[in-house]
């Protein structure tokens, strides 16, 4: 069963008081294995065997205490639970103080913590009331986060400004502290004076946590819901999408008429959830996605009566209004008899297939009747369909929005419709993982626009006409960014470009 | 906990780790806590836990402190709920659920939460802490003791982000090190166990007891090397050892129970198996748990769980080679009811103290130790501190203790980490589960032979692993000539120490405490007293 591996290692040295820059050590190495080695025990065997000096953290060595969190290849991992690649780089986690070599300062963390007054906050003169009570599941999986500090790493905010956002992983303890049953302590009053409304909602979190632990909806959402229900201030932008919500029933000041289009089908399996900027702001842009539609040859109703899907609402802590925008949607779709629904915007998309479901089950414990369908997703499956036209040369740059790529792991199906694009060139950069920050701009413009311009320059640095998102929000945003920027650089969406490029084809036939 | 308590008496303290605070052997080892309360079953009590310990650590416990033990845990308990600590409530909701009854327990008496009991315990402890304002510095590891003319004086201390010794002055020192599970070449411990506080105040010369007796646990994963260091108690479910004949050796030892068998009782089997060659490639033997299904695991131990699938080991299919592990220390500082040594101003509490468990530790009251301890140290130690004065210390008592430091660290010496490995291979060999004289004398030859080796690593660089391992191999060495040594001197097998030439236990001879003291000499050596004998000087009176 033993087999040979060769792994090359690239490992970040970097001494503050000593150096002037940090540099890379290369190690080649053949082992034999026969399971795959960890990053732990390569570094382990770096420093036993060639360089006694290099630093790092262990602890457990079991995934238990989280002392050991490194990045390898841009991705922050627990070293003694990760296997290795064979050929990785490996640095500190990033947003952190470097102290030497891939030991980071934790102290900040653990002065947050104190600052929060996150201990348990029951006086002891209130007498104990002999109350029955039990721990939540939320409060179970909270109390799992071994402050590994892998959240900070990846957290978009916290990398812009730690002092307007103290991370996931603080939010996570206040969160517990809220949760638990006999804690008086006020923790929504502190979590909305840390920032808590700057969290950008792009759930990296979630994803990265290797505890399972969920920082964004059981820790961030849950104290912006508590914030929402006691009515503290709101950020401006949040309190009025909540007030247009109660108007109109979407996200956006106007709700327009009814769309009228060739692919509309009242008699159709599939309808089309538009979502707020298609439907609503952006109703001519939404008439070119039913286009698409349509040259796809695919025929969709439109259900009367369709709100917002409730996404914003629900991130914003509007708990109320988050249910009854549920209910009503999951009531038109089943009462429409529809088997699919097909939606082009990734914050309905990520929204539809998680919390619908969620919902759904708690309330009738089974699935949902229907399926939700990305419509990129479909788009890669029907590619042949359209004919796209040929157009120059064109360098593009790809970026991922959060709850499209990492949200519903749609990031192959974007690039697999890109390369089928003709005369195009698509360019690596680190813009395709990077967060634009949308969710911020509401409530601190700053900091969206700081993420957003960092993408741009990400793009810029390698010089590409276009770059493309399938994100109406990100558009927007990452457009701001590049017109303060003085940017060449041209922001569209795969879905309107695909559908611009097959258009010219057809009329040129 | 301890220096909670110190705080909380309106004391100055600071605690220093050597780790990571909060990321230490409670927090990823201990999953339940022993102990009786409103909570406990009919018939439950103290009494009845603290037979149940004085019988599982063969009637040479210190019964004073298993005394305090028992009887004060369930306090502490409800005190930590008060701090915000959860515990599984039981169906009604109005009270802590005790589930498991864990072996050797006559009753059921564990209480824990989901399977992170040790880690929320200690935030829980640590949040308290923070709020009442103890100072408290991670990677900060105490390098020497100073002592002055009869008292401790303060501790020289490393700080490992900057690679500086500083000087610590204090009235009183609470030592809270824990185990030693790093002098073994397999453990279940996190790396900072290396016995720093025991070998520190054997230095200074404060009495040491019972340092034969180390718990080992029979059935850790020695590779796949990403679930090393994790115990299994699979056995106890089924699953059956092999050795690399495919020999189910187990049939030679106890036909009869096979691998049901208490942990001191299986490690010495698969430790003779060992002996005799027949093992894997890493040197273990083979542990076949492929008919107990996936769901235990995922229910039981979801991160190891998680961890073998991570890997590609499927745990349901697979063979793991595993041996037996260094787990718990019963020896240690010899303390008595108020947790003082015999060193004035020197306190101790916790894994790395003496006596409450006798020769072998009952399962789940590790943590209880802890938890006791650390509250009567604090107290202790606040009392003490609020009635003495900053004891006077002499340049020449820091002065000896620095150039010491200085020879022992020279630019030609041996890289740490290879003696680091030698020391727990030697330890693993000879001085691990069965013992006899030619293997006791054999490691104390080599043992002998790398204290006098010098270590490469100079302070005042910034987190320098030379240092950091350096000066805890010292300690090691110390101490594990302490524990060879003692280990030799008793002529019986009891709890957790078995001497192959000695395999019967000699209550007649040997229901005693070795007692181990460093002279001024530099040399160890060794006392009998009877169980229950007092040795500690009352200094708690003498301002």
């Amino acid at each position: 069963m033993c087999k040979l591996g060769q792994y090359s290692v690239k490992i970040y040295r970097f001494n503050p008081v000593t150096d002037d820059q940090a540099r890379y050590d290369s190690y080649t190495f053949t082992f034999k294995f026969d399971h795959q080695p960890t990053i732990l025990e390569v570094l382990r065997k770096i420093r036993d065997e060639h360089d006694v000096t290099l630093a790092f953290r262990e602890s457990c060595g079991l995934g238990k205490c989280g002392s050991c969190a490194v990045l390898m290849n841009g991705d922050p991992v627990l070293a003694c639970r990760t296997p290795i690649e064979e050929e990785a780089i490996i640095e500190p986690l990033a947003n952190h103080q470097v102290i030497k070599d891939l030991v980071i300062e934790r102290t900040e963390f653990y002065n947050r913590l104190r600052d929060e007054r996150v201990f348990h906050n029951r006086p002891d003169y209130l007498k104990k009331d002999d109350k029955p009570f039990w721990w939540s599941d939320r409060f179970i999986n909270l109390s799992k986060c071994i402050g590994c500090l892998i959240c900070e790493s990846d957290c978009p905010v916290f990398s812009c400004n730690s002092s307007d956002f103290p991370g996931p992983a603080s939010f996570v303890q206040l969160s517990r502290s809220l949760t638990h049953p006999l804690d008086l302590g006020r923790r929504e009053n502190v979590a909305w004076i840390d920032g808590i409304h700057n969290c950008t909602a792009c759930m990296k979190c979630e994803h990265v946590c290797p505890n399972d632990v969920h920082p964004f909806r059981n820790g961030i959402l849950a104290l912006r819901s508590t914030i929402a229900e006691k009515e503290l201030e709101l950020p401006m932008m949040q309190q009025r999408l909540r007030n247009q919500y109660g108007k109109t029933g979407s996200a956006v000041p106007t709700k327009q008429k009814k769309l009228k289009h060739a692919a509309i089908d009242p008699q159709s399996k599939m309808a089309v959830f538009l979502g707020c900027m298609f439907a609503d702001r952006y109703p001519a842009e939404g008439k070119k996605v039913l286009d698409l539609l349509l040259a796809m040859g695919v025929k969709v109703q439109i259900p009367d009566g369709l709100v917002c899907c409730g996404g914003p609402l629900m991130w914003v802590g509007d708990r109320k209004q988050t249910e009854k925008a549920f209910k009503t949607n999951i009531n038109i779709l089943i009462n429409a008899g529809v088997e699919q629904v097909i939606t082009p915007c990734p914050g309905c998309g990520v929204t539809l297939k998680n919390d619908y479901n969620n919902y759904y089950k708690t309330k009738k414990s089974r699935e949902l009747p229907f399926i939700i369908v990305d419509m990129t997703e479909l788009l890669a499956n029907k590619l042949n369909s359209i004919n796209l036209k040929e157009s120059k040369l064109l360098k593009v740059a790809y970026h991922s929005p959060c709850h499209h790529g990492k949200g519903q792991g749609l990031l192959d199906k974007s690039l697999m419709v890109l390369k089928t694009f003709p005369r195009i060139e698509i360019i690596n950069t680190k813009a395709t993982n990077m967060c634009c920050g949308g969710m911020t701009s509401s409530s601190n413009s700053s900091i969206g626009l700081d993420l957003s311009s960092k993408i741009i320059e990400e793009a810029e640095k390698v010089d590409v006409d276009f770059l493309v998102t399938n994100c109406v929000f990100c558009r927007d945003n990452l457009s701001l960014a590049a017109r303060r920027k003085c940017s060449k650089v041209k922001i569209e969406h795969l879905l309107l470009l695909t559908e611009k490029l097959g258009q010219k084809n057809k009329r040129r036939r | 906990m301890a220096s909670l308590e110190v705080k909380k008496k309106g004391c100055y303290v600071i605690a220093i780790d050597k780790g990571v605070i909060g990321k230490d052997c409670s927090a990823v080892c201990a999953k339940r806590v022993a102990a009786t309360g409103p909570w406990s079953e009919n018939g439950d009590g103290p009494d009845v836990h603290l037979e149940d310990t004085l019988k599982s650590g063969c009637y040479i416990n210190d019964e004073n402190l298993t005394k305090i033990l028992v009887n004060k845990i369930g306090r502490v308990i409800g005190d930590l709920e008060k701090m915000g600590m959860p515990f599984n409530r039981d169906k009604t909701g109005q009270k802590i659920d005790v589930r498991d009854q864990a072996p050797g327990h006559s009753k059921a008496r564990s209480i824990d939460f989901s399977d992170i009991t040790g880690k929320l315990l200690v935030e829980t402890i640590y949040a308290e802490c923070r709020h009442r304002g103890v100072k408290m510095y991670s990677e900060h590891p105490a390098v020497e003791l100073v002592k002055g003319e009869d008292r401790i004086v303060g501790a020289l201390v490393l700080d490992i982000a900057t690679g500086e010794l500083m000087f610590i002055r204090a009235k009183a020192v609470i030592i809270a090190t824990g185990g030693i599970g790093r002098l073994y070449k397999l453990t279940s411990n996190p790396v900072q166990n290396s016995g720093d506080g025991i070998a520190l105040a054997m230095k200074v010369g404060a009495e040491l007891m019972d340092l034969e007796f180390v718990q080992f646990y029979p059935v850790t994963v020695l590779h796949p090397q990403i679930l090393r260091g994790m115990n299994l108690n699979s056995h106890y479910y089924g699953a059956r050892l092999y050795n690399s004949e495919g020999e189910r050796f187990m049939t030679k030892y106890f036909p009869k129970e096979m691998e049901y068998l208490t942990r001191d009782k299986l490690s010495r089997s698969i430790f003779r198996e060992i002996l005799t060659g027949k093992v894997g490639p890493h040197g273990g033997v083979f542990l076949d748990a492929t008919m107990i299904p996936g769901d235990y695991y995922a229910e039981r131990m979801p991160i190891e769980w998680k961890l073998a699938v991570s890997a590609g080991v499927d745990l349901t299919k697979d063979m793991l080679e595993v041996a037996p592990s260094c787990h718990y220390y019963m020896g240690g500082i010899r303390i008595d009811e108020k947790c003082k040594t015999t060193i004035k101003g020197l306190l101790a509490c916790g894994e790395c103290t003496s006596g409450v468990h006798g020769a072998n530790r009952l399962a789940n009251n590790g943590l209880a130790e802890a938890l006791v301890f650390g509250v009567e140290a604090g107290e202790t130690a606040a009392q003490y501190v609020s009635k003495t004065g900053l004891p006077p210390y002499k340049e020449a008592d820091l002065a000896g203790r620095l150039s010491e430091l200085r020879e022992y660290f020279s630019s030609d010496g041996r890289n740490p980490m290879e003696i680091q490995t030698n020391i727990q291979m030697t330890m693993y060999k000879y001085v691990g589960v069965v013992r006899n004289k030619e293997t006791l004398q054999k490691g104390m030859g080599l043992l002998k032979e790398f204290g006098s080796y010098k270590i490469d690593a100079s302070f005042g660089e910034a987190w320098n692993p030379k240092v950091l391992h350096g000066i805890s191999l010292r300690n090691m060495i110390m101490l594990a000539q302490g524990i060879a040594k003692a280990a030799k001197e008793r002529k019986e097998s009891r709890g957790a120490h078995y001497r192959s030439d000695f395999p019967e236990i000699n209550d007649e001879q040997w229901k005693a405490n070795i007692i181990v003291k460093m002279d001024d000499q530099g040399q160890i050596t060794l006392r009998r007293e009877n169980v229950g004998a007092r040795g500690c000087a009352n200094w708690d009176n003498t301002p």
